[in-house]
């Protein structure tokens, strides 16, 4: 098991040797990353295969403003913001006239495929997903970062380019959302947490 | 952090819900972007990704398909849920022209050149509920402008849902009883809304609270979908007044429709709260 520290060091070795052009150490930074960064993109976007696109040209944007990247500061919550925003901007943009042709009449996210049995886990966890995707953007992505990929706040602030303070303060706010939408519209879930 | 009597918390459960979330596999993308890092460094990235590519075949495919589509080829500017584009071609007349079969039928005494904004561009919506109403509605807490100081609570409150609630608040003309002095949009960011502008001369770069906004200049067309499968289910609205439209801190895009000046929209958009 790799401490933070470790990770942060490691990273930045292979930071200053990607832009030197080698290309292994890349390479071994995104697979280092390209889970986190996919997911999130998942979450946002409801779209295993948006979600592709995004994650990939995340990595393709990182890799050109790497010369810029500041070393000292760690590196996910730096790729974190670059793929939340090609999100929002692939959710807003060209994405919606896209998916109004390529996939007229699917608003739901894409069904996921269970390779085991569906557990009461899975449910509880798709059923929360669609809780929060009822929120509005900027709290469910609060919820993202803290909870689906755990980050700190510092870590949160650093993805979002906000404040900690104000990390806390949205951090609130979407948990008090989230809990009157859980309450009021997922009785299900409330009933899970209380059985 | 438990609940009460010892139940697990929102918290927890959130936490239990991401261990346990059932992610499609993570694609192997390291492979996919693979030779970016030389191309980037030796300054001659030829981005060739697939989606890349499909991209922009469908959207080109898309602009012959699809008029909705095409009016997007002259897109300008992005201000929160609102595009401004410059259709190439028009694809309906505009207000200096007879009125667009497509608009909701402007009376026939409606003067598209009056100064405050015509009844019909407003007020013909549906949804018209509460301010109260609206606030339960909306998932985001609605906000009310505190200048001018006369202007007290809105007179016409509707809420649209457009693949997300959308909130408009309308003030009349003290003046004309049948006409609106100001009208605030407040779109939740799961919307998308489109303005058709004649041209780039009616745009102009401002801020709000230091924030990007932009003044669009008299007569245009302006149409709001929702979801991602929807294609414009609402006719385009005739807007024949000046329009300001910014996005807040917390993802709010406000849309401030007034006959008054750019000063004047900006000064009461600051006052928002």
């Amino acid at each position: 098991m790799q401490l933070a520290g470790e990770s942060f060091l490691n990273d930045a070795h292979l930071i200053d040797r990607a832009r030197r052009g080698d290309e292994a150490a890349w390479e071994e930074l995104v697979r280092e990353h390209q889970a986190a960064i996919f997911r999130l993109a998942y979450l946002m976007l409801a779209s295993a295969s948006d979600a592709e696109d995004t994650a990939q040209e995340a990595f393709i944007r990182a890799v050109r403003g790497l010369k810029d990247f500041d070393e000292t500061r760690p590196l996910r919550p730096w790729l974190l913001s670059i793929v939340a925003n090609l999100a929002r901007n692939r959710r807003r943009s060209i994405g919606r006239y896209l998916q109004a042709i390529t996939r007229a009449g699917r608003a739901e996210p894409e069904p996921v495929t269970f390779l085991g049995e569906r557990s009461g886990q899975h449910w509880e966890a798709q059923t929360l997903w669609q809780a929060v995707r009822r929120l509005p953007r900027i709290d469910q992505e609060i919820i993202y970062l803290r909870y689906f990929l755990d980050l700190s706040e510092s870590e949160t602030a650093g993805a979002l380019h906000v404040a900690p303070g104000t990390v806390k303060s949205r951090h609130h706010r979407a948990m008090s959302r989230l809990r009157a939408i859980v309450d009021t519209e997922f009785p299900a879930l409330r009933e899970e947490r209380e059985a | 952090m438990k609940g009460r009597r010892g139940q697990p918390s929102l918290e927890e459960q959130l936490r239990a819900a991401a261990e346990a979330f059932p992610y499609p596999p993570t694609p192997d993308i390291a492979r996919a972007v693979r030779g970016h890092v030389s191309t980037t460094v030796r300054g001659r990235a030829r981005p060739q990704l697939r989606w890349t590519v499909a991209a922009l075949l469908l959207f080109l495919l898309s602009l012959l398909a699809v008029p909705q589509v095409r009016a997007g080829i002259g897109a300008l500017f992005r201000v929160g849920a609102i595009e401004v584009v410059i259709p190439t071609p028009l694809p309906t007349a505009l207000p200096s022209q007879e009125p667009a079969a497509e608009n909701p039928s402007p009376p026939p005494a409606a003067t598209r050149h009056s100064t405050p904004t015509p009844l019909f561009s407003v007020l013909d919506l549906a949804g018209e509920t509460t301010f109260a109403e609206a606030g339960r509605q909306a998932n985001f807490p609605l906000r009310l402008p505190t200048y001018p100081k006369d202007l007290g609570p809105p007179d016409r409150v509707f809420v649209q849902d457009l693949g997300g609630p959308a909130v408009i608040l309308v003030w009349m003309d003290p003046g004309h009883a049948d006409q609106a002095r100001i009208s605030l949009h407040q779109l939740g960011n799961d919307i998308f809304g489109e303005k058709t502008v004649e041209s780039r001369e009616v745009l102009e770069e401002t801020t709000v609270n230091n924030r990007p906004a932009l003044w669009v200049r008299g007569p245009h067309f302006l149409r709001f979908k929702g979801r991602p499968d929807d294609d414009f289910p609402e006719p385009a609205r005739l807007v024949d007044g000046n329009v300001l439209i910014w996005e807040d801190e917390d993802g709010i895009t406000f849309r401030l429709e007034t006959t008054a000046s750019l000063e004047e929209a900006r000064r009461i958009a600051e006052s928002v709260r």
